[in-house]
């Protein structure tokens, strides 16, 4: 694990140097769009609207990737929306992983009334209809960004809990937790430092897989409005607009789409090479 | 050094509180080694867990002392106990495939240890765990440290788990079957550097084995038990040379010895008994080839016989051998 040869492993794995290196054009996007759009992303020309990529508007300028239904520059749009749809993504899936981790480890390891109460609150999570519990929040709340987080990482913690809980079941019976014990090593260092490291690779995957459903729910959400105002731009609420232009302007829904995909693709394989990298056996 | 009175251990199961350990007494001086032999079942691991007071959820020692060097094991708080364990009291286990944490590396484990007991900096532990490694006999212990357990050998990895175990000079050690996961030679070698562990340091070691011929080997004595009780108890030498117990009797006879075209391996009949609260006569009875009227009505004491020897048998009660 983290420790010796940590970065040589890494810049040896062209599986981690690639995903790295997606996850910074996208973070950069994101952190530097006021420099990098070449245009205002709220900015409308009726006169320019639906132009496809690589073409040039009335007025001389350049679109590289088209213009919107409203005229607006795409690939402004497109880089403004990083931030959202990073902050939404990574945002909503960190904090349910913690949460839901934290309340898997104490539920498996500690078991009794714990167990109950955590197992109680993921079935009655799980029997609530998500979508329904969005919009009774969001309605309360209102459609912020951290508003919206906190939505997703409602809907998303039982996964975590339930996985690291049964990993957490069938790890706890093993002869070096035992042997910890034995050792005079306090229950919480047993879970954080024994038992979890042990049961991190498959949170791993679901936290992979779970930005890039951070980002389409967001999308779902801003589609019914109560994501995020539709001023804003945000991937998901550019594919929700692109869908009425779907079969004239393409470019409207591809461009966003593909921006979701890479942005998976990068978190995946970060994601695949940790995971590998917390197996020791695996030598990586 | 160890003192244990009275201890017994009640399991719950569906059918009612199971007597895992019933009334088991000894003591352990420094320096000495005690083998608890028996077979698979017989409460001897239980023993040992009662001891750590590590026990699993549904089972509960409901009555004894257990004393270390005077203090009182199971009327202590949990934080302190946890504070002797590792420290004091320390355990070696069955499968050492099993008893190391597969993400760190082996001097990490050892480091942890004495980080935790002993307030160590990093630095000191991890030139302490290099130290430990090379006492227990691992070349190179410097490069192998920085190894995961994966990459070790049974009988290395078991010698890892002694460097663990006797971190931090341990005044008991517990070892469960220490060697029953490892080929022979491996096994006589572990058993060496146990042996050469206490004469250094004078720790007490309790060696749990169900192979009597080894624990004749490498103990001073030997407590035999059957159905939750130490059925005898004595020397190793004179125990082995003339056992008093007819179950002790049965263990040796079952044991190979010299050619295996000279002799024959005669087996104990039957199987032990599981055991619902008190029980009615001796537990051995059903198995026992000497049996007579009273070992079906009621369980025989400890009876003393010749020096440092006890057995729980009606016939030496009887004076009838």
């Amino acid at each position: 694990m983290a420790g010796r040869g940590f970065v040589a492993s890494f810049v040896a794995s062209p599986k981690a140097m690639a995903g790295l290196l997606l996850v910074l054009a996208i973070l950069a996007a994101a952190l530097l769009s006021s420099l990098l759009a070449p245009f205002d992303p709220q900015l409308q020309s009726l006169a320019d609207r639906l132009l496809p990529p690589f073409s040039q508007a009335g007025d001389g300028s350049f679109h590289l990737l088209g213009t919107d239904q409203l005229g607006r520059d795409l690939l402004s749009r497109l880089v403004y929306g990083a931030r959202v749809s990073l902050l939404v993504g990574l945002g909503a899936s960190l904090l349910a992983g913690l949460v839901g981790v934290l309340l898997g480890l104490a539920a498996g390891y500690l078991g009794g009334w714990v167990d109950d109460l955590v197992t109680r609150l993921a079935d009655v999570q799980l029997a609530l209809p998500y979508i329904l519990l969005a919009i009774a929040m969001l309605a309360i709340l209102g459609g912020s960004l951290v508003n919206i987080i906190l939505v997703l990482s409602l809907a998303q913690w039982v996964t975590y809990t339930r996985v690291v809980r049964s990993g957490v079941l069938s790890i706890r019976e093993r002869e070096y937790v035992l042997a910890a014990r034995a050792l005079g090593i306090a229950p919480v260092m047993i879970m954080l430092r024994h038992i979890l490291p042990n049961v991190l690779a498959p949170v791993i995957v679901i936290a992979t897989f779970a930005v890039a459903q951070s980002i389409v729910a967001e999308a779902g959400l801003s589609f019914l409005g109560l994501g995020v105002p539709p001023s804003v731009p945000s991937w998901g609420g550019m594919l929700a607009d692109a869908r009425s232009y779907l079969v004239i302007a393409w470019w409207l829904a591809a461009i966003p789409g593909l921006a979701i995909t890479v942005t998976v693709i990068g978190v995946n394989l970060l994601g695949d090479w940790l995971r590998d990298r917390f197996d020791p056996r695996l030598g990586v | 050094m160890l003192e244990v009175e009275g201890l017994r251990t009640e399991i719950a199961t569906e059918a009612g509180p199971l007597w895992a350990v019933d009334g088991v007494s000894f003591s352990l001086a420094a320096g000495e080694v005690m083998g608890l032999v028996g077979e698979s079942g017989c409460g001897k691991s239980m023993t040992a867990l009662s001891l750590m007071r590590l026990l699993p959820a549904n089972a509960r020692v409901t009555g004894a002392a257990v004393r270390l060097a005077g203090t009182d094991l199971l009327a202590l708080p949990e934080a302190a106990m946890r504070a002797l364990r590792g420290d004091r009291i320390a355990m070696i286990f069955q499968d050492p495939m099993a008893a190391l944490n597969p993400v760190f590396t082996v001097g990490e484990q050892i480091a942890e240890t004495l980080r935790h007991h002993r307030g160590l900096d990093s630095r000191t532990a991890w030139q302490q765990a290099e130290r430990l490694l090379d006492r227990v006999g691992i070349a190179e212990a410097d490069r192998r440290a920085r190894s995961y357990p994966h990459e070790f050998s049974g009988g290395m990895r078991q010698r890892v788990m002694i460097a663990i175990a006797i971190s931090c000079g341990p005044d008991l050690l517990i070892a469960d079957e220490p060697t029953t996961a490892l080929d022979v030679t491996v096994e006589q070698q572990i058993l060496a550097l146990l042996d050469e562990l206490r004469r250094d340091s004078g720790t007490a070691i309790l060696l749990i084995t169900h192979n009597l011929a080894l624990a004749g080997q490498h103990c001073d004595r030997i407590a035999v038990m059957y159905a939750g009780q130490i059925v005898e108890q004595g020397p190793a030498d004179s125990l082995l040379a003339a056992p008093l117990h007819p179950y002790s009797q049965g263990l040796l006879a079952a044991m190979p010895r010299g050619p295996i075209s000279e002799g024959r391996i005669a087996p104990i009949a039957g199987l032990p008994p599981v055991l619902f609260g008190p029980r009615q006569g001796c537990s051995f009875a059903p198995r026992c080839p000497h049996r007579f009227a009273p070992c079906e009505t009621n369980p025989p004491g400890l009876v003393e016989s010749g020096p440092g020897r006890t057995a729980r048998c009606f016939l030496l009660e009887a004076g009838a051998r």
